[in-house]
């Protein structure tokens, strides 16, 4: 399975409860070390495309490539 | 000429030209410089009820909200008319049942790799469905070097909603002439410029 990946990007807090923003994203070109270097985190292969979607609240996995994640 | 290369010749001027970048960086200063047209963007002219916000998905969280409970969907999208006219955002939308004098803090980090990195924004939308602030981020630099934060006091009791974006070239006017978020702040600081 491509690697997959998760970054916090922010947060929404309203009194007492917070709920967070992600952003996912999937890469089978860029070196593991690259992309946790970034700020991401792996997430767990077991864990389906679907059930990533829902526990992250986002609605896409990005496929990222080495040149995009270059990066400016 | 491609947007990717407009990306990439926009940054590469952005980075060249120190002045230009400090004057957006001086947008996230207290004293606010008469310039600076993004740093808290105020809704000039509120779009009228109902809610103008569509999404395409549906609730994560509980359909109906208790106090306190925040929901979201994602894909969403609506217009919020800045000083620099109608703009559209896209983004998750946030809402929660609030009592009046609570306390909203949201933040938000631009996406750290190139072609997603737009500008962190966050719009709050009224229990009647118009947008009554925005926050854009400072600078079009990725990285996730960028934050937008807004600390809102919630007037009324009532179900609020965040429009919370800043993923992908989503600042567009209804023209289309901001292709890319790097472009628009660009636009905007030439506009700055002359004025």
């Amino acid at each position: 399975m491509t690697p997959r990946y998760a970054k916090r990007l922010g947060s929404v807090s309203v009194g007492s409860a917070t709920v967070d923003s992600w952003i996912v994203i999937r890469t089978d070109e860029v070196a593991p070390h690259d992309v946790i270097a970034k700020g991401f985190q792996r997430i767990p292969d077991q864990l389906s495309d679907d059930q990533v979607v829902e526990k992250y609240g986002v609605s896409e996995i990005i496929t990222v490539t080495n040149e995009k994640l270059r990066v400016t | 000429m491609r947007i990717s290369t407009l990306v990439v010749l926009g940054v590469a001027w952005l980075a060249w030209n120190q002045t230009a970048a400090q004057e957006i960086s001086d947008c996230s200063g207290p004293a606010r410089p008469a310039n600076c047209l993004f740093r808290f963007v105020t809704v000039s002219d509120p779009q009228p009820s109902p809610l103008k916000v569509k999404c395409a998905s549906a609730a994560i969280a509980p359909r109906v909200p208790t106090v306190g409970t925040i929901s979201r969907k994602t894909d969403c999208i609506t217009t919020v008319n800045t000083a620099l006219g109608p703009v559209e955002v896209v983004g998750d939308l946030f809402s929660v049942y609030a009592p009046g004098g609570t306390s909203l803090f949201v933040t938000l980090d631009s996406p750290p790799f190139q072609e997603y990195f737009g500008l962190p924004y966050i719009v709050i939308v009224n229990p009647d469905g118009d947008p009554v602030a925005a926050k854009v981020g400072t600078t079009p630099i990725g990285n996730g070097g960028n934050r937008a934060e807004i600390n809102f006091a919630i007037p009324t009791t009532g179900k609020w909603f965040f429009l919370v974006t800043g993923i992908g070239g989503q600042l567009e006017t209804p023209a289309g002439e901001y292709t890319t978020t790097a472009d628009f702040v660009q636009v905007l600081r030439r506009r700055s410029a002359r004025h």
